[in-house]
């Protein structure tokens, strides 16, 4: 093998970028496959309509139903796979079963944003405000803080998501009556002009105040107890105790002898996060209406909507294969000891 | 040999760690003075309480040990520091100014994701040195001194360097402010033979040409031979014998000292010749009556199990605590 093909094929970036194509296109494939393979079928459903309607026999209701959907239903269905990978490759996801005539695309591209801005969010949030707690009650253990963030956290950590947005929109909702949640339907506020004026801001970020709660509450908890244990398995570190004999200042112990090593392994899980983020919650965004990415998918799911339900799962699928690799970068920038690895 | 004045004093010292069985007693009325210049080596086998001492010299035992009673009082350059009044603000300026402590666990000293270079600074800092080419300057002079190369250590994180190249690293960063007493717990325990014999002769430099006052915390009985001026031995939290060098290798009184040196091998001498000591180290939870070393005596009285004996002077400076300190002293 020449030098340079033997310098490539040890390239790690190569490699890495290599793994990922193959990930990827495995689970194109799978979801493809698996999609179909649910039972019902939005189109037979249209068939049998059209046939019992109009009479027709099955045939030209099928042909009915190909014109409409754009879609190709009497090939052997790796025909069909061969098909949609090609068509995939540059960038045509097809229509949505759902609603005729939508190119899929078109609705990620209306959905995606008001997902990635809440729970992005929420995540920034949610990890920041976690790290400190979680640092400060390591600090402060034994103290009544500890015990009420402590078991905050505990609580919070265990109920599910969804559930902690039903109480939410009860309580504030309905209880309260501090939210008008009617109006909270959607992303946006209705008859506002979208732009970067401060009424369309606050509009926005009032429409997505409940989802977010519902986030940061549920991911809290994981951030603080976390936080709290690598602080405190940190501060029992040698180097603590010689930066101590060094007669360091706290603050600077704190900061970036004790923190800088407790938040390092915290950091995998938060890029990991960012990754899942695109998939969006759809039970959350169902239970408030709020139209991310998660709300198409679980519509999609209910219809068999196959072309949009696949976007969907591809994003998902690149987003964490994208979020790992970043994650793995990141990493090594942070810390020194597995540089090794990467500039192999 | 002739001694500078004195420097630390400790006075009935006596530390307690909290349990949920009860008090450990970790030390226990321990006294014993350190001179300017003096290299004084504490020996005692593990869970004897010589870390725990070592420790609470500057005041860095942990949170669950107690200082029940007792002074350490430091006299350096004119000024008087007691560092049990001490607060922790002036603690922090002390450490390492004045008294500087190289631990057991050199091999986990620096911060991982800190280059080296960035922790001389820290250290710089925090005392007060604002000029960074100066710190820079003092820190390549003493790396050379302990024989590393000063660019490529300074540029390193911690987990490039082996574990003698950082223990001296260590060592080089404990000399950085000019300490008056440097107090140096295990420093050669987690090393190859090598790389201790590079240490000690190290250590030997730095007492030559720069005329502080050690103190060494140690199980090795070997080691102190080759470093130290005075020996003092600790059994149970307690100081059971103390005496220059020579008073202990040629006329040790205590048993539990005799027992250490039969224990310890020697160039010339042959295996045959090392016997350990019987039994193991006592519970410091449920200390025995009497005298604490009487359930691994060779030839203990009845006396022996009803009174703790006080550590008394049975000759220039040579103490031992020590009921039948005058039969076995042939």
């Amino acid at each position: 093998m020449p030098a340079f093909l033997r310098r490539l094929a040890k390239n790690f970036l190569l490699r890495r970028l290599l793994a990922m194509f193959a990930t990827i296109f495995l689970v194109v494939t799978l979801t493809f496959f698996m999609v179909r393979l649910m039972p019902g079928n939005p189109i037979e459903v249209y068939i049998n309509q059209q046939m019992s309607l109009t009479g027709i026999s099955y045939q030209e209701a099928q042909n009915q139903a190909a014109s409409l959907y754009n879609i190709d239903l009497t090939s052997p269905i790796w025909v069909q796979w061969v098909d949609y990978m090609k068509k995939m490759a540059v960038g045509d996801f097809g229509y949505s079963f759902s609603s005729p005539g939508t190119p899929v695309i078109k609705m990620i591209v209306d959905y995606l944003p008001w997902t990635i801005f809440s729970v992005g969010i929420s995540i920034f949030i949610s990890f920041i405000l976690g790290i400190f707690m979680g640092m400060y009650i390591a600090y402060k253990r034994g103290g009544w803080m500890d015990h009420i963030l402590s078991s905050f956290a505990s609580i919070t950590s265990s109920v599910p998501n969804y559930l902690v947005g039903i109480l939410l929109l009860i309580f504030f909702g309905v209880q309260l009556r501090i939210i008008p949640f009617s109006v909270m339907r959607g992303t946006a506020p209705a008859g506002v002009e979208p732009g970067f004026s401060l009424e369309y801001l606050w509009g926005i970020f009032a429409h997505a105040i409940l989802p977010m709660l519902t986030y940061i509450i549920s991911t809290i908890g994981g951030w603080i107890l976390t936080m709290k244990n690598t602080t405190m398995t940190t501060m029992g570190e040698d180097y603590v105790l010689v930066a101590k004999a060094r007669g360091l200042k706290e603050s600077r112990i704190i900061v970036h002898y004790v923190g800088r090593n407790a938040i390092l392994p915290l950091f995998t899980t938060l890029v990991m996060q960012v990754g899942l983020l695109i998939g969006g919650s759809p039970l959350i965004e169902t239970i408030f209406v709020y139209k991310g990415i998660g709300y198409a998918l679980s519509n999609s799911l209910a219809q068999r909507d196959y072309p949009v339900m696949q976007a969907i799962f591809l994003c998902i699928t690149i987003s964490v294969i994208f979020a790992n690799f970043a994650a793995d970068l990141l990493y090594s920038k942070l810390d020194p000891r597995i540089k090794s690895n990467v500039t192999e | 040999m002739a001694r500078g004045e004195k420097v630390l004093t400790v006075e009935k010292l006596s530390i307690d760690y909290i349990s949920r069985r009860g008090p450990v007693q970790a030390v226990r009325n321990v006294s014993f003075d350190l001179y300017a210049g003096e290299n004084l080596c504490i020996i005692g086998e593990s869970g004897s309480g010589k870390t725990t001492m070592g420790m609470s010299l500057v005041k860095l035992s942990p949170p669950s040990a107690v200082i029940k009673k007792g002074t350490i009082l430091y006299t350096l350059g004119g000024k008087e520091y007691d560092v049990r009044s001490m607060s922790e603000a002036q603690l922090r300026a002390f450490r390492w100014k004045e008294v500087a402590m190289v631990f057991q666990g050199a091999l986990n000293a620096f911060n991982p994701v800190i280059r080296i270079k960035k922790q001389f600074l820290d250290t710089g800092w925090a005392h007060n040195m604002k000029d960074n080419k100066e710190i820079l300057r003092r820190s390549e002079e003493l790396l050379r001194f302990v024989q590393l190369d000063p660019k490529r250590v300074l540029n390193s994180y911690q987990h490039e360097l082996s574990g003698g190249m950082k223990q001296r690293v260590l060592i080089a960063m404990s000399l950085l402010l000019n300490p008056k007493i440097l107090i140096m717990d295990e420093c050669t325990s987690a090393l190859d033979i090598l790389t201790q014999r590079t240490i000690i002769n190290l250590l030997k430099k730095i007492k030559e040409e720069m005329g502080i006052a050690f103190i060494f915390v140690s199980h090795d009985l070997s080691l102190a031979a080759e470093l130290a001026d005075r020996i003092v031995t600790i059994y149970a939290g307690r100081v059971v014998e103390m005496g220059t060098t020579e008073d202990i290798f040629k006329n040790a009184v205590h048993p539990y000292t005799r027992g250490l040196i039969k224990a310890t091998p020697t160039v010339t001498g042959n295996e045959e010749g090392l016997t350990s000591i019987k039994g193991t180290p006592p519970d410091l939870i449920r200390l025995p009556a009497g005298c604490k070393f009487n359930p691994r005596c060779e030839f203990p009285t009845t006396q022996c199990y009803q009174e703790e004996p006080e550590l008394v002077s049975i000759g220039k400076d040579h103490y031992v605590a020590c009921l039948k300190a005058d039969q076995s002293r042939d």
